[in-house]
């Protein structure tokens, strides 16, 4: 079930009150379980099966592990859950790219080797669950967190409706204690669960969906297309899957608010970014920590030496390309933020700011030149990076940077430019719009808190979102960009 | 709690306002749209005593054949109530269903593909966006693509017409002009392609039914016999005639069309009328897709149509003044 459907519209409403009509902490699991499993089961009953699967595999090793003393055997049933969970993945969303590679590897070298293909649906979020469940037996061999007892925890920890699909990629020490006792109602939380659902439909709604049309019709003629609409298509498609994901993490986070579960923060601003490292730091934050805690720092980190770091980067990075997806533009892609962050940790020194700047980040200072230069520069390379995430190929993504290389210095690029803006006048009227209220509640969670506003005020403010949303977002409702990853 | 709830529903009452304010803004009938002309279909069905020739089916019905020429001939008032394939043979039948009167007689017209027993929701949902009221011809098939899962595409497109309408100047200015609702005759028949050129590409024949599959499906069957059966049970006749088609075409998708044409001869109180050949065309009888006849094609169809349909033995009714 899509949050932008009516089901989702009747659906939530129902469990809310079923939730709240008994306020133990077994009903309200009980209810999250069932009520998961119908939400994950609209798509098709059938992916349930693997869900369950996972969580049982994950739960019982995980009480296992608990138990075991020997290293030898609690590196066992780590391998056990390491290989059940990536196998399960590997078998869904891999087992046609790897076959296919092998077979073109093996062509190449003049050696015909038949493969065979199986026509794999992909589950649904598949990415997503199965790494939150393997967060979770992985922090117990490392003795962080301990084995939950309870199923009925365990089952709603992994299969909690609003985070299963498309994340934020939950961790067990976050989320189970949870669920491990009763919620009760918090009317604030409520309340601004409600603004961050309202300011996530707007973005995914009103801004990635409207330029996901223009997106889609340019990428779907790259070849044919000039370097304007390429460039234009480009930039338009950084907004999209920005708008798209954090669009699809608010509303999750704005519902769960509404159970009183308190999911962490998958984006920051990405795009006021000053460099590479702090883009990591603000986008998709749940997958970065995760690359971070699981690959980058077991492999050593950056307490290596140059040369090491730079290989436990590369490393962490290309396999967050292969996260996304399973095509070896994925891979490129998180292979050019690789060398990028590398590029830049050379020109910045060691560590370069990676955090967000608290100053400009509260609203309390106004970016100098240099830091909006750097904002500039961060937000060019990712999203020429985005090329390769979004083209159909690496042969594709090629012949884009080529064009638009290509054309860049031409006065009919600029002609085309203006030509092209002028047509979507509206669509960059609300991107404008949008960039600008993101910058003025950078300070926040939510940019929709006005809390010094009237209520007259705030409301008409809402009723103006709500209307945009359903009057010119629903031109076009398309899946959200991650469920397929 | 309660403050958070009455807040919810002291907002929802608000858009609620709003919604209505749209909503009563709104005239559907000042819609030019091709699809628009639903409503006048509806209204013709509705205040049209019987005997009548309901004719339904995909566009190929209102873009070829003249209503006029046939209700002087066989002696019934002719409904033309064909609109667009993608509404699916489900959605056609039950829009006329509850009309129906004993002595009537129902003329289906479906294209090829539409023996997949599938619809387009797109479609769909634009014909409730002109016709809200439509909405109770929806079968428990349809409920989850059209409203459940795209409920809010039919919400926002609902609320853009409305939007549009207090536009005074651009108005429900249609670009598909040549199909626009006030295209239709009295009878429901689509006349505004007469006399215009040809838009049909020159390029090979595309297939008539997408490969890889059996034609027709059991639930296309299975639908219209138990339609074909109601309707005997209440004295109405209900007969089928093929769609019109170029040969070159029908003989890429022989073996489906056989099969098609087969299946329906075997489906009890559904009268054939004609074979696919006997509706085949030259292609400069067509306008613009292989379905939609010009001018010259609707009254060669015509008068096949007509010739059929006079040899029909008219079967006596059962149950006069009942309603199936």
């Amino acid at each position: 079930m899509s949050f932008n459907s009516v089901i989702f519209i009747i659906f939530l409403p129902v469990v809310f009150a079923l939730y709240y009509v008994h306020g133990g902490r077994r009903w309200q699991n009980i209810v999250l379980v069932i009520a998961s499993y119908i939400f994950y089961g609209w798509w098709d009953y059938r992916f349930c099966a693997l869900l369950l699967a996972s969580s049982l595999l994950d739960y019982t090793i995980g009480r296992c592990l608990g138990g075991a003393g020997s290293v030898g055997r609690r590196r066992f049933l780590l391998g056990l859950s390491l290989a059940g969970n990536l196998g399960v993945l590997g078998f869904f969303k891999y087992y046609g790219f790897f076959a296919d590679s092998v077979a073109i590897g093996f062509s190449a070298l003049g050696w015909e080797v038949s493969t065979t293909t199986l026509n794999i649906v992909l589950p649904v979020g598949i990415s997503f669950y199965t790494f939150q469940t393997l967060s979770y037996t992985i922090d117990i061999y490392r003795g962080e967190l301990e084995a939950r007892q309870d199923l009925l925890d365990y089952l709603t920890f992994v299969a909690f409706f609003p985070q299963l699909v498309a994340g934020p990629i939950e961790r067990a020490k976050h989320l189970l204690p949870q669920f491990a006792q009763s919620r009760r109602f918090s009317h604030a939380d409520a309340v601004d669960g409600c603004r961050l659902m309202l300011w996530g439909f707007a973005k995914k709604m009103v801004l990635a969906d409207n330029l996901g049309r223009l997106v889609d019709e340019v990428f779907a003629h790259a070849t044919a297309a000039s370097g304007a609409e390429l460039v234009v298509a480009t930039v338009c498609f950084g907004f999209q899957i920005y708008g798209d994901f954090s669009g699809y993490s608010d509303i999750a986070t704005g519902t769960a608010r509404l159970f009183g579960v308190q999911l962490q923060r998958n984006f920051n601003f990405p795009y006021f970014s000053r460099n590479l490292t702090e883009f990591w730091r603000r986008w998709h934050i749940s997958l970065s920590t995760w690359f971070r805690d699981y690959v980058y720092r077991p492999l050593g980190g950056s307490r290596c030496d140059a040369v090491i770091t730079a290989r436990n980067i590369m490393i962490t990075f290309l396999l967050s390309g292969l996260w996304h997806g399973a095509a070896w533009h994925f891979v490129a892609w998180g292979g050019a933020h690789g060398c990028c962050l590398l590029l830049s940790r050379w020109f910045a020194g060691r560590n370069p700011a990676s955090n967000p700047d608290p100053r400009l980040s509260s609203g309390r200072q106004e970016p100098t030149m240099r830091t909006l230069a750097s904002m500039a520069l961060t937000f060019l390379v990712v999203s020429l990076a985005w090329v390769l995430f979004r083209a159909g190929s690496l042969d594709e993504a090629l012949g884009i940077y080529f064009t638009m290389t290509r054309d860049i210095g031409r006065w009919d690029f600029y002609r085309d430019l203006v030509v092209l803006l002028s047509h979507n006048a509206e669509l960059l009227t609300v991107l404008v719009a949008f960039v600008g209220i993101e910058w003025h509640g950078r300070s926040q969670l939510n940019p929709l808190r006005f809390d010094r506003w009237p209520r007259l005020a705030r409301w008409a403010a809402y009723t103006v979102g709500f209307w945009m949303i359903l009057g010119w977002g629903t031109q076009r409702t398309a899946d959200f960009i991650y469920f397929q990853f | 709690m309660k403050s958070f709830l009455l807040k919810i529903a002291v907002f929802s009452l608000l858009q609620g306002l709003v919604a209505a304010g749209l909503l009563w803004s709104y005239d559907p009938s000042k819609e030019t749209n091709f699809l628009a002309a639903t409503s006048a279909k509806h209204w013709r069905l509705a205040h049209k005593a019987p005997p009548r020739l309901i004719i339904t089916g995909g566009s190929n019905v209102p873009f070829g054949l003249q209503s006029d020429l046939i209700e002087k001939a066989v002696g019934r008032t002719v409904v033309n109530m064909g609109l667009a394939a993608g509404l699916g043979l489900d959605f056609m039948l039950a829009e006329i269903q509850p009309s129906l009167r004993s002595g009537d007689m129902v003329l289906i017209s479906l294209e090829y593909d539409q023996f997949s027993g599938g619809y387009d929701p797109d479609v769909i949902q634009q014909v409730l966006v002109f016709r809200p009221s439509n909405v109770r011809f929806l079968r428990a098939k349809h409920l989850r693509k059209v409203i459940l899962d795209r409920g809010l595409i039919l919400a926002g497109a609902m609320v853009r017409r409305a939007v549009i309408s207090f536009n005074p100047f651009g108005a429900f200015q249609d670009r598909d002009r040549p199909t626009a609702a006030h295209g239709y005759n009295t009878w429901g028949d689509l006349r505004a392609h007469y006399g215009k050129p040809p838009m049909l590409s020159a390029e090979a024949p595309d297939r008539l039914v997408p490969p890889g599959r059996e034609w027709p499906s059991p639930s296309a069957i299975k639908t219209l016999t138990r339609f074909a059966s109601h309707c005997h049970d209440y004295g109405v006749q209900v007969a089928f005639s093929f769609p019109p088609q170029q040969l070159a075409r029908l003989n890429n998708d022989r073996r489906a069309v056989d099969q098609i044409a087969s299946a329906l001869q075997s489906i009890p109180h559904l009268i054939v009328l004609d074979s696919p050949d006997e509706q085949s065309y030259l292609a400069e009888l067509f306008y613009d897709t292989g379905y939609h006849l010009n001018e010259q094609g609707a009254a060669l169809r015509t008068r096949r149509l007509i010739e059929d349909l006079v040899r029909t033995p008219k079967v006596p009714s059962e149950n006069d003044g009942g309603n199936p």
